[in-house]
């Protein structure tokens, strides 16, 4: 056996320098990156149009359920715009124009007739800035399945005594345990929600989120407004929530998205779609040479 | 003259001339509220003022002032004391000083010196800009305080010599279209000593702070916080008057005791309570009639606070609803814009106007006469544009983060509307309401059109709205004579009694007594809204914020 | 107060401690078969050794692979930082403790005769026990046990030293006037022993090895990394 050190792996990575060529290749490639289980929602051919700008261009992946999807790329590149699409909040936009296919579980979400209250409670979203009601803590977390009519504690369904406090209160305890807050806030749950801090806030609009039990959640850069100890406990939230849904994560931070995710799409300028593979595979040893330059910094 | 030597940063202890010159800026405040009490006689210009003749003393205390002031800038300039002025006192204090001076010599060279319309305008142009340019050329040290300190000195040595005397009058010869007015000192002297202070104090904060930039802006802060002091005394000194020239009408014959009020039966179901008020209140518990030793305003009251809930009940929902339309159901666009307008000319509409609507389009519609609910609609729709605007603003307010967030979670439009967008924008519609309240239970131009009648009438005949709905087998199926009754409210009874003379008739003797008394009864209502008003806001907002 | 947090990556880090502990113990299990072949002359313990090196470089590689992806996903700073970089290096002085029980196992196919001139056995019983202290240190994360792996070094050199001399003194002192064939055999065996003492000092050099570099994991210390 030889006493030298094994070599690293060095892999026949196209030495030309970016083009659109060598991409192609790499897209066809890799455009069947297939994984094991199920592809909760796959989206082919996706094009997004705010009025002139093309913010999307022709993207196309296929997300596998209870996992970790990131999407990563610079400023401006169309993660986020791809990522309202899988809930068809860009709906609410109205320069927005959107074509393509997204299924969900092989239904098809942009054809007529889709119900968009059930659809978004199948497909959760959080937001990047904290976003909880002023109102309290209870309140907020029942406020999803309330208004939808799964749970009724009005006034008139308690004098009735027909009202579902006790479903309420055991749904708010399940939702803010599953969010890793309940020991926090057990003891104040009627306080108001804005006294939270930053973190506990985000924790709150998760366990919020999943009080209507959906099966895909939708986060976009959930961590970005937060201190670092706050950003430790959400990602290991979201480790923790991929074993029973289906998690998309938008992330500005590359190491984030190293650390949590259990595959990674590379988005770079234009809104295109580079490259998407494992996680391990596109920071130890990607294919293409504008996605290698991305991940080490190169340019952002 | 322990002058401190200060680093330019740490600034030493106060030093004798900032002292002094502190000293001339609380008596240039002082002088300004004495001339604000001239000008309403509080002060009198023909009477004493500490021991001596009014304008005399004033006259020695500008002259004194005036001194200072010129002595602040001989010493900066002399760099006795280390100042920091600029190179010029700048174009606004030289306007203000050509003014000043070109109109003092406008008036002396005319009248004094007898000179004649050209001789006064050639006279007040000169001085005009002798002092702008004494303003605007030397340095800011000297141009600031010289003209103030002259201004001062020549206003106090005019006092002072008597060459304007308690007696003083003038009647300017050429006055145009042969009308003839008459300046008295009472009137005139007053704004010469309010304008003389305010630049005198203004100059001496200029001193006291070295001239420089933070001379300016001592400057600067004594002018705006003598402005906010004089806005607040005046609205003191406003309700101070209405209370007291009110509290002795309305008190009057006030008894605490068991059984000495008026007897109110409570009806509840079948059963009927006799409740005797302990506390019997002429003024606010009787009207007027021939029984009755003191005249009331008891039916006015009631009338104001029909009107004031009437007007709510019609403007709240109405403009809510509006309000939500057009901020989260339009498009922001041409038709908004052009509702925006229309709602802000709407407000700014005078009264009259609406009173005429009123009488020509609701006054036919309910009853042969004028009638209160013709009252409550048409104050109503004044109140309308007031909520529309503020519960817009206060929608519009509500971070669009909070309707993403119910989105995401698949609720629809309208229940994010009721249950996210209204609860946060209601303390911002609270308060709409408590202003346009306070605007409209004052008016009375509408109420002489829609609603006024009856103004002197028995306690017994007020309108007794909440016993006397009836249905009816005919639209509108309920009805309630009591609402299409003419009736008083408060500003109507005021305007009866102050300006028609008719209270004599009603058992009324001391007409202008009634009349403050009224004054301040209505004060107090629009107080006792305020604070329902307030207290609800602070509901609400509690339950926004964590505590 | 502070709760944990990066479970994952934490159990992550315990089975790198756990997979070189491992390899350790498998190069120490070589070790020991391949001087128990030298000592008795048993062929097939011989050729298992030999074949088991393979299973050895596989394990190396897998645990290379996951140092990498530590590094690549996790971010590790600090002591965890210390703590890979380190685990990396013993790694492959532990994959070299495998080749070299290797070679021993090679000796002990081609010799027909035990050697027991000099007490090979008591050498490589001394250098494994140097490894096996170290890979304890590494393990538990003692560095007064590393500087004790190092001081102990000297002695195993001095000793391999000695041994080595009386193996040449012995050669030019006897057998001579022998026939070719003689003189051959003896120079192999000769040569052979020499090479085995030079292979289980070489492993005392490696125990060295991981204990240096799990002192300076723990303390930041190079002091044993001359």
């Amino acid at each position: 056996m030889s006493e030298t050190e094994p070599q690293a792996e060095s892999t026949a990575r196209s030495s030309e320098t970016t083009t659109g060529e060598t991409d192609e290749r790499i897209r066809e490639e890799w455009s069947d990156y297939s994984f094991e289980g199920e592809a909760k929602l796959a989206v082919e051919d996706l094009d997004v149009h705010y009025g002139d700008d093309h913010a999307l261009k022709g993207v196309s992946m296929d997300i596998p359920e209870e996992s970790v999807t990131a999407l990563i790329g610079p400023s401006g590149c169309g993660k986020s715009t791809y990522l309202r699409c899988l809930n068809r909040m860009n709906d609410r936009i109205k320069a927005a124009s959107i074509d393509g296919s997204v299924q969900l579980d092989g239904e098809e979400i942009y054809q007529d007739g889709v119900d968009l209250v059930e659809l978004r409670k199948e497909v959760g979203m959080v937001f990047q800035a904290p976003n909880p009601f002023p109102k309290s803590i209870r309140d907020n977390i029942t406020y999803g399945p309330r208004k939808h009519g799964d749970l009724d504690t009005g006034l008139l369904a308690r004098l009735t005594g027909r009202d579902d406090s006790d479903d309420a209160d055991a749904l708010v305890q399940r939702a803010l345990e599953q969010a890793a807050i309940w020991d926090e806030v057990e003891d104040r749950l009627d306080d108001n929600a804005m006294g939270l801090s930053g973190g506990q806030q985000q924790r709150l609009c998760i366990a919020r989120c999943l009080a209507v039990d959906p099966d895909v959640i939708l986060m976009d850069e959930p961590a970005s407004a937060l201190d670092p100890v706050a950003t430790s406990k959400i990602e290991d939230l979201i480790e923790e929530l991929a074993e029973d849904y289906t998690v998309v994560v938008v992330t500005h931070n590359m190491q984030q998205a190293a650390r949590i995710s259990d595959q990674t799409a590379v988005f770079l300028t234009g809104g295109e779609l580079v490259e998407y593979d494992d996680t391990e595979k596109i920071f130890e040893n990607p294919e293409s040479q504008r996605v290698e330059d991305y991940v080490t910094g190169k340019f952002g | 003259m322990a002058g401190a030597t200060d680093s330019s940063v740490v600034r030493g202890d106060t030093s004798t001339y900032e002292t002094v010159a502190a000293v001339t800026v609380g008596l240039a405040a002082v002088l300004f509220f004495l001339g604000l009490a001239a000008t309403v006689e509080l002060v009198s210009i023909t009477g004493t003022l500490a021991g001596l003749p009014t304008l005399t003393t004033l006259g020695l205390l500008l002259v004194c002032m005036g001194l200072a002031v010129a002595g602040f800038g001989l010493v900066s300039y002399r760099g006795i004391f280390p100042t920091d002025p600029r190179a010029s006192a700048g174009l606004v204090a030289a306007g203000l000083f050509a003014g000043l001076w070109g109109l003092i010599g406008a008036l002396v060279f005319t009248e004094t010196l007898g000179l004649g319309l050209l001789g006064g305008l050639g006279g007040g142009l000169g001085l005009g800009a002798v002092a702008f340019f004494a303003t605007a050329l030397p340095r800011e040290d000297v141009g600031s305080t010289l003209p103030a300190g002259a201004l001062a000195a020549f206003f106090g040595l005019v006092f002072l010599l008597g060459i304007v005397g308690p007696e003083w009058s003038w009647s300017p010869a050429n006055f145009p279209d042969s009308q003839s007015v008459t300046f008295f000192a009472r009137s005139v002297a007053p704004f010469a000593v309010m304008a003389s202070s305010l630049v005198v104090g203004w100059a001496a904060a200029k001193a006291y702070g070295g001239f420089g930039a933070r001379g300016r802006h001592l400057g600067a802060y004594l002018l705006v916080y003598l402005n906010a002091v004089a806005i607040i005394a005046i609205l003191v000194a406003l309700v101070a008057f209405v209370v007291f020239k009110g509290f002795g009408p309305v008190t009057e014959g006030i008894e605490v005791g068991l059984g000495v009020g008026p007897t109110t039966t409570i009806g509840l179901l079948g059963f009927s309570v006799d409740v005797v008020w302990p506390v019997f209140w002429p003024f606010l518990m009787n009207g007027a009639s021939l029984f009755t030793d003191i005249t009331g305003v008891f039916p006015a009251i009631v009338g104001t606070a029909w009107l004031v809930v009437g007007a709510v009940v019609l403007a709240v929902p109405l403009g809510v609803g509006a309000a939500i339309f057009l901020t989260e159901y339009a498009e922001q666009g041409r038709f908004t814009n052009v509702v925006e307008v229309a709602t802000n000319a709407l407000w700014s509409t005078p009264s009259i106007v609406f009173g005429l609507f009123g009488a020509a389009f609701l006054v036919p519609r309910f009853a042969p006469q004028k009638s209160l609910i013709a009252g409550m609609i048409t104050l109503g729709f004044m109140l309308l544009p007031l909520v529309v605007i503020t519960a817009r603003e206060a929608m519009i307010a509500v971070p669009d983060e909070y309707r993403d967030a119910s989105a995401a979670l698949g609720v629809s439009r309208w229940q994010t509307i009721r249950s996210v967008v209204l609860p946060a924008a209601m303390p911002g519609v609270v308060t709409g309401v408590i202003l346009g309240v306070g605007r409209i239970a004052g008016e009375t131009a509408p109420l002489l059109l829609t609603m006024g009648g009856g103004s002197f009438v028995e306690a017994g005949r007020r309108a007794k709205v909440l016993g006397n709905f009836q249905l009816s087998l005919s639209p509108p199926f309920v009805t309630n004579p009591e609402l299409t009754q003419a009736t008083t409210a408060l500003p109507y009874q005021l305007w009866q009694v102050v300006l028609t003379g008719t209270g004599q008739t009603a058992g009324v003797d001391d007409v202008t007594a009634f009349g403050w008394g009224t004054a301040l009864v209505l004060l107090g209502v629009v107080l006792a809204f305020y604070a329902v008003g307030i207290a609800t806001r602070q509901y609400f907002r509690s339950k926004l914020t964590y505590e | 107060m502070i709760a944990v947090t990066r479970e994952g990556y934490r159990a992550a880090l315990d089975d790198l401690r756990t997979g070189v502990r491992g390899l350790g113990d498998d190069a120490l299990a070589q070790l020991d078969d391949g001087l128990t072949a030298l000592a008795t002359g048993d062929d097939d313990l011989a050729e298992d050794v030999i074949d088991g090196d393979a299973g050895i470089n596989d394990r190396y590689l897998d645990l290379e692979g996951d140092c990498v992806d530590l590094l690549a996903l996790q971010q590790p700073v600090a002591s965890d930082l210390r703590f890979v970089a380190a685990s990396f290096k013993i790694l492959t002085d532990l994959e070299r403790v495998g080749d070299l029980a290797t070679n021993l196992g090679r000796y002990a196919l081609a010799t027909e005769r035990p050697a027991d001139e000099v007490d090979v056995q008591a050498i490589g019983a001394d250098a494994r026990d140097q490894v096996a202290a170290a890979l304890d240190a590494y393990e538990a994360g003692d560095a007064e046990a590393c500087r004790a792996v190092a001081a102990g070094d000297d002695e195993l050199d001095a000793h391999c030293q000695r041994a080595s001399e009386r193996v040449v003194r012995d050669l030019l002192e006897g057998e001579a006037g022998a026939d070719s064939w003689a003189v051959e055999r003896v120079l192999d065996d000769v040569s052979r022993l020499l090479l085995t003492i030079r292979d289980l000092e070489r492993v005392g050099d490696h125990g060295v090895n991981v204990a240096a570099r799990t002192l300076y994991m723990l303390d930041n210390d190079p002091e044993l990394l001359y």
